[in-house]
């Protein structure tokens, strides 16, 4: 619960300001960008607080190298 | 876009931080048990060659960076794997960081905190910093380089009660071997991470800095980590090193002059804090730069913010929980790491010679 209120807040926090200046500029490839880097940070987030199991990155590299 | 400068001096106070990192609660280097001084000085002594070769590649093309570099000598296709290849590097690198931090914070103070709330306050600074620019953070760094050294001696110079130079001997008693994988530990953490630099430092002044950053910096930092080292192995022992979470915290935990001088641990994770934050700071600001300069974009601070998201994602992606992480920082990471800061230096070092050579002629 805190979890996601805290991530919420961070992100209604800085979010509008780089939006509205971007928007503002008329940078739209860099909005797309910002967008799409951001929404894939809250997906994960979101499944990592619905308790979705991803594989630990650790264990996924030793994996690519063999070393497990 | 503003052109940014830092001096040499804050150039070398930002590397010293750096390597500090998170070393400063971790131990590295714990093959070689009672030989880590012998380790460390290797280690030390191969990083610096590594950082003249990390010099030269950045002094052949004055006012760029990496990312400019690699794309002018690989052209388009190639060069934009190598952007992509250093952008993942650093992120994962602030990732782990930010992870190491957020497990260090909770073990040792708040404890029924979720770990990644001090997470999450740590990244958004670090995100403002980022922002900001590199000249704040060069500024910070050379302001707080004093205090640092200061409260690390002065912690040292009170756990001398607690060592014992008998810990360092016999010498050499099992070998050559666990000292040369001591060694490649130390290298690869937390030595040769400071080639995330590469991709940051394209605001010197002269030819010649980066020489003197990357080298003053590794001396300063890696006299400091080595003192480190040395008193946590005098005063816990290589059997109490191997088997604890944060040595150089637990040296520290055992100061206690007289009743009224007790809790100098206190000074350490401080300490390791403003470490951290610069560490991360760095991380990040190369990965943004990576990002944009894949995309094609002059500016880099728009990214900062989902930048700063995904490395908080990644850390908490990293690892299960703090015995993996200990494992794969011991066990794994120079594998890992090993291409990203020396072998594909080496191949951009080698190319750049070429490039160079072949442009000098014509």
């Amino acid at each position: 619960m805190i979890r996601t209120f805290l991530l919420v807040i961070a992100y209604i926090l800085i979010q509008p300001f780089e939006v509205i200046k971007l928007y503002k500029d008329n940078k739209i490839r860099e909005l797309i960008l910002y967008f799409s880097v951001l929404s894939l940070a809250l997906v994960i987030n979101i499944m990592i607080i619905r308790a979705f199991k991803f594989i630990s990155l650790a264990k996924l590299i030793n994996i690519i190298l063999g070393l497990d | 876009m503003k052109k940014e400068l830092i001096s040499d001096k804050q150039g070398a106070c930002m590397i010293s931080m750096f390597i500090l990192g998170s070393s400063l609660f971790f131990a590295t280097g714990i093959e070689a048990k009672n030989d880590i001084w012998i380790a460390m000085t290797i280690a030390i002594i191969l990083s610096s060659v590594i950082f003249i070769g990390y010099s030269r590649i950045l002094s052949l093309f004055p006012e760029k960076d990496l990312f400019d570099i690699v794309d002018i000598m690989f052209g388009k296709y190639i060069g934009k794997i190598f952007i992509f290849i250093y952008t993942w590097f650093a992120l994962h690198l602030s990732g782990l960081v930010l992870r190491n931090y957020g497990e260090f914070i909770n073990t040792i103070g708040l404890v029924e905190t979720p770990r990644i709330i001090p997470e999450l306050f740590f990244i958004i600074i670090c995100v403002w910093t980022v922002k900001m620019g590199v000249e704040p953070l060069g500024r910070w760094c050379e302001i707080f380089i004093i205090f640092i050294i200061i409260f690390i001696l002065v912690t040292l110079g009170l756990e001398v009660r607690n060592m014992n130079i008998d810990t360092l001997s016999p010498m050499l008693y099992n070998g050559l071997m666990p000292v040369i994988n001591g060694a490649t530990a130390i290298i690869t953490f937390p030595l040769c991470e400071a080639v995330v630099f590469m991709p940051a430092l394209s605001c010197l002044k002269d030819k010649k800095s980066p020489y003197k950053i990357y080298l003053f910096g590794l001396l300063i930092g890696g006299f400091i980590l080595f003192m480190v080292s040395v008193s946590t192995l005098l005063s816990l022992g290589d059997e109490t090193i191997s088997i604890t979470y944060f040595p150089n915290y637990a040296a520290a935990r055992r100061i206690a002059v007289g009743n009224f001088l007790q809790r100098i641990e206190a000074i350490l994770a401080v300490t390791s804090l403003f470490t951290g934050f610069v560490k991360i700071s760095v991380c990040l600001l190369a990965a943004t730069k990576g990002i944009t300069k894949l995309f094609h974009f002059d500016d880099y601070r728009f990214m900062c913010f989902p930048m700063g998201m995904i490395s908080y994602t990644l850390s908490t992606l990293s690892y299960e929980n703090i015995m993996e992480m200990i494992e794969w920082g011991s066990y794994s990471w120079k594998y890992y790491a090993f291409p990203f800061e020396v072998i594909f230096p080496a191949i951009i070092l080698i190319r750049a010679e070429i490039y160079h050579r072949k442009n000098k002629i014509t």
